[in-house]
């Protein structure tokens, strides 16, 4: 549990999708931080820092610079200087091609630049460097994570639980919950690195959260779950294919941790 | 806007500018011009004529009047073209301005001194011309006015046949400045590939390359093609077909940056490809309807569509269209965003060209129209 605690709750604001994702896969794979969110605009990124309602409870916000389709004249760094200083604000680091603004930004407190295009060590030493800036009275990290969605323009932030499945369509990424489906601006490979703890990857295009399946279904060669609340005639739910080089291991994890079928 | 034929009528003449300086001593070729040397006595034979007018305005008398005459009409014709000879050796053996301006009085007092003693000596012999100075006659006397006269018409010289160089010189100056401007302008179109462009692209390669290898492999080709675009150096014009294809490969490489939020859309009249515009005349204003439009909507459905066609007479229209919020009038007014570029190589490059937009809460249309394109 200590471990976990002492894991950087990091906020991703980052336009570019495959560049957040990468960014995401980066943070992750260090095992030093845990994605908290991953956002395209400085609007969502406000949002998901708020503190009333209370937001994600990040430690860091890892920021582009430059944001295309931002409103004009708004950067990256509009953000930091609009938050910097304020009670409850993450600390900063900022990503960028260049780092021309880094007068102000050491100005405004950021604790690092990463130039682009990322690397694996350049990220890993500013995690350590954020590491030792934390404040030492760390906020007590017994609220477990949440993960932020978007529907239009408004942000959604879910409690794992409320989950059911993350899909890729369409070059997009859902969210199926209870409340709905929503978009996620991230990779279906970035959510799995980052929230996939409790998930399991049972087809390409499919993320599924193990509490939630309720049926397992075959149906000639075909493997089919369903995912959601009730069971499948009456219930509210998804339909998922299981790929079939991971049906077998996914009925093998199904069953042992499930008791009442027999194993054949 | 100064309009594009101010503009196309002063791109050639750059150029001439230019290859003539480069060829040639700059004052010596400037000096031997036809007209410069045509007005230089216009000038010289005006202000003398001046000077006379206002001797026989002030009531002097007519003998004086025509001895004077005579004497500039002998020390001038010899004085001008040895002044002229000495800047342009000045010019050769590059004095500075100092120095040739302490020639310039060198030779206009041994030519003073030479034509004093001379004035001296007529109004001695012909006593009828009345040329006796008041304060009576004696050769130093007049050798020092005609050293002093001397100098006044080194002063009439400079402002006849040097002046004009100056102005001339400062002109080509301008213009050559102007054309280094553009050039560096073209230059910096031509090689589109900024680094920010270059290093976003590059993140987003690194980051797909474990999630979507295919993908990561596929940029790297548009990538590719377009470095390789940017680093031969071709002509200034190419044809819209090839202008549109390395657009292609622009925009399959921001839509795969800004996935799901970003989709292009081509339409192309066939009869279009083979006419020769600027190079990549039309990437600013894709940029900036990716940038400033299609993603300022944060609903994920931007898109930009590029539409070439012929309209009547002749005429070239290409719209780059996008469905963002748009842009406030102002911004449009100002030719904000960088467009600015776009303009002066329609300026430079293009006659009866424009470029206008008209925008909306429906998006932004930025239209540009070229009359009488020639085909490659």
């Amino acid at each position: 549990v200590s471990a976990v605690a002492s894991l950087l709750r990091v906020l991703v604001v980052e336009d570019e999708w495959p560049a957040r994702n990468y960014l995401v896969e980066l943070l992750e794979v260090s095992g030093l931080a845990q994605v908290a969110g991953a956002v395209g605009g400085i609007e969502e990124a406000r949002q998901a820092l708020a503190a009333d309602p209370p937001g994600l409870g990040v430690d860091v916000a890892f920021v582009d610079v430059q944001l295309d389709g931002a409103a004009r004249h708004e950067t990256g760094l509009s953000l930091v200087r609009s938050m910097a200083g304020s009670p409850g604000a993450p600390m900063f680091v900022l990503a960028t091609a260049y780092d021309q603004h880094a007068l102000e930004a050491f100005e405004l407190g950021v604790v690092d630049y990463l130039l682009k295009p990322f690397s694996e060590e350049r990220v890993v030493q500013c995690l350590r460097r954020l590491q030792q800036r934390r404040p030492q009275i760390a906020p007590p990290a017994t609220a477990p994570p949440r993960i932020v969605a978007r529907r239009k323009r408004s942000l959604v932030f879910l409690e794992p639980q409320e989950i059911w499945a993350f899909e890729a369509a369409d070059r997009l990424t859902f969210v199926h919950t209870t409340h709905g489906t929503f978009d996620i601006d991230l990779s279906l490979a970035a959510v799995e690195a980052s929230f996939g703890r409790a998930f399991v990857r049972v087809h390409r295009n499919w993320l599924v959260n193990a509490a939630h399946i309720k049926e397992l279904e075959r149906d000639g060669h075909e493997t089919k779950l369903f995912v959601g609340a009730g069971v499948a005639d009456a219930g509210r739910g998804v339909h998922v294919p299981v790929a079939r080089e991971r049906a077998a291991a996914v009925r093998e994890m199904l069953l042992t941790n499930a008791t009442g079928l027999r194993r054949p | 806007m100064n309009g594009p034929m101010a503009a196309s009528s002063a791109a050639p003449r750059t150029r001439t500018a230019h290859d003539a300086a480069s060829r040639r001593a700059p004052a010596a070729a400037a000096i031997a011009s036809r007209p410069r040397l045509v007005l230089g006595v216009v000038v010289v034979v005006g202000t003398m004529l001046l000077q006379v007018a206002t001797d026989v305005v002030a009531g002097r008398q007519s003998a004086r009047i025509l001895a004077r005459l005579a004497f500039m009409l002998a020390e001038l014709p010899l004085l001008m073209p040895a002044l002229s000879a000495a800047f342009a050796w000045s010019i050769r053996r590059r004095m500075s301005a100092g120095q040739g301006l302490l020639t310039g009085v060198g030779i206009a007092t041994a030519f003073g001194c030479v034509f004093g003693l001379l004035y001296g000596v007529v109004a001695q012999r012909v006593p009828e011309l009345r040329l006796h100075f008041p304060n009576g006659l004696s050769f130093s006397r007049t050798t020092l006015f005609g050293i002093l006269n001397a100098q006044l018409y080194f002063g009439l010289w400079a402002l006849a046949f040097v002046y004009p160089l100056a102005v001339e010189s400062a002109r080509v100056r301008a213009l050559e400045a102007q054309q280094l401007r553009s050039d560096a302008e073209l230059a910096r179109l031509r090689a589109h590939l900024e680094p920010h462009f270059l290093l976003n692209t590059l993140n987003a390669i690194a980051g797909l390359v474990t999630e979507d290898p295919r993908e990561a492999r596929r940029l790297l080709v548009c990538l590719g093609d377009l470095l390789r675009d940017a680093v031969q150096d071709r002509s200034e014009r190419q044809r819209l077909g090839e202008q549109i294809a390395w657009l292609r490969r622009y925009a399959q490489i921001l839509e795969a940056r800004h996935r799901g939020a970003l989709r292009f859309r081509w339409d192309i009249a066939p009869a279009c490809e083979r006419l020769l515009l600027p190079r990549l005349l039309l990437q600013p204003l894709v940029e900036n309807a990716v940038k400033h439009g299609a993603l300022r909507r944060r609903d994920g459905a931007g898109e930009v569509v590029i539409h070439a066609s012929m309209a009547d007479g002749g005429t070239l229209v290409c719209v780059v269209a996008d469905n963002g919020p748009g842009m406030p009038d102002s911004d449009v007014r100002a030719g904000a965003f960088g467009l600015q570029s776009v303009r002066r190589r329609l300026e430079l490059e293009a006659r009866d060209a424009s470029l206008r937009f008209e925008s909306s809460s429906e998006g932004t249309r930025s239209i540009v129209e070229i009359a009488g394109v020639r085909e490659a």
